[in-house]
């Protein structure tokens, strides 16, 4: 994926469009990631993932307003659909 | 600098209009910071209308100190507060060879 | 009417000089401006980005910037290198 990153990128679609079919990292709104297969996107960056595995990173606060250390709760889902304006970040899955 | 292969970015003038800057800005390191702080630095490949950015050898800051590093990352426009061109002095991972190159580019290697 | 000016003229005006521009959250930015688009999408160059935490008001100092307009709230004028310490804030 690097090297045809460097030669043939356009625009920016074009590194999700070398994503597809490849296992993707993608940073959500409110603290979520997931990782999972890319299937499918449009130019709104809605996503369609399987195999996907979601990570929700939690911070509780004690009722004395004091910040627990955070959490990460996750679940698994076979075949996800992520709708474009929650998308911060897709990358390679690590 | 070497006047055989001149850097046509380095005297150009400042760009004016959005637009401009983000043509003149591909292929630099760029800081880009995302609404709720967290930073993206990272080369820029490419962009669109959106302002949707394309970076190669991301690192994600958070509170001061990387917290991750990609190949390469998509960041969605919308999401974005502003792009701006890292300079030497403020870059803090900066790796050796690209220092080099950076300083040749300018002038002073 | 003769001397209506219009939000856009008022920013255009700016270009070339110094502008305080203060975004919805708690962050302000002084820089040169350069340039701008009907998004009031703006360029700025030898720019100041200022936070407003509960530890006090941080400072970092960016080179050229390309500021999203979606999240402005105020433009001003200001000749000022800083407004806090113009302000004595």
């Amino acid at each position: 994926m690097d090297q045809l990153a460097n030669s043939t990128l356009a625009e920016p679609l074009d590194l999700v469009k070398l994503a597809l079919g490849e296992r993707v990292f993608i940073k959500l709104r409110g603290e979520r990631t997931v990782t999972g297969i890319l299937h499918a996107y449009d130019a709104h960056m809605n996503l369609v993932m399987s195999q996907a595995e979601e990570s929700i990173h939690i911070v509780d606060v004690t009722d004395d307003g004091q910040a627990l250390p955070p959490r990460v709760e996750k679940r698994e889902v076979e075949m996800l659909f992520v709708r474009g304006d929650g998308v911060i970040m897709i990358a390679p899955a690590p | 600098m070497d006047s055989a292969s001149p850097e046509p970015q380095a005297n150009a003038p400042l760009a004016g209009s959005p637009s401009d800057f983000l043509k003149n800005i591909v292929g630099k390191k760029v800081k880009v910071r995302i609404g709720s702080g967290v930073d993206y630095h990272g080369q820029l490949t490419c962009l669109d209308g959106y302002m949707n950015v394309a970076l190669e050898d991301a690192e994600e800051w958070a509170n001061g100190r990387v917290t991750a590093r990609y190949g390469d990352c998509f960041v969605r426009g919308n999401n974005g507060e502003y792009v701006c061109v890292l300079e030497q002095g403020l870059r803090l991972a900066f790796s050796l060879s690209q220092s080099v190159i950076r300083s040749r580019r300018l002038g002073w290697g | 009417m003769a001397s209506t000016i219009l939000p856009l003229e008022l920013v255009d005006r700016c270009i070339g000089s110094s502008i305080w521009v203060l975004m919805k959250n708690e962050r302000e930015f002084v820089g040169t401006l350069m340039g701008f688009d009907d998004y009031v999408n703006m360029v700025l160059k030898d720019v100041k980005e200022y936070e407003v935490t509960a530890e006090g008001i941080t400072e970092t100092p960016l080179g050229q910037t390309l500021l999203n307009g979606n999240n402005i709230a105020m433009v001003r004028h200001t000749s000022a290198p800083s407004p806090y310490r113009s302000t004595g804030i």
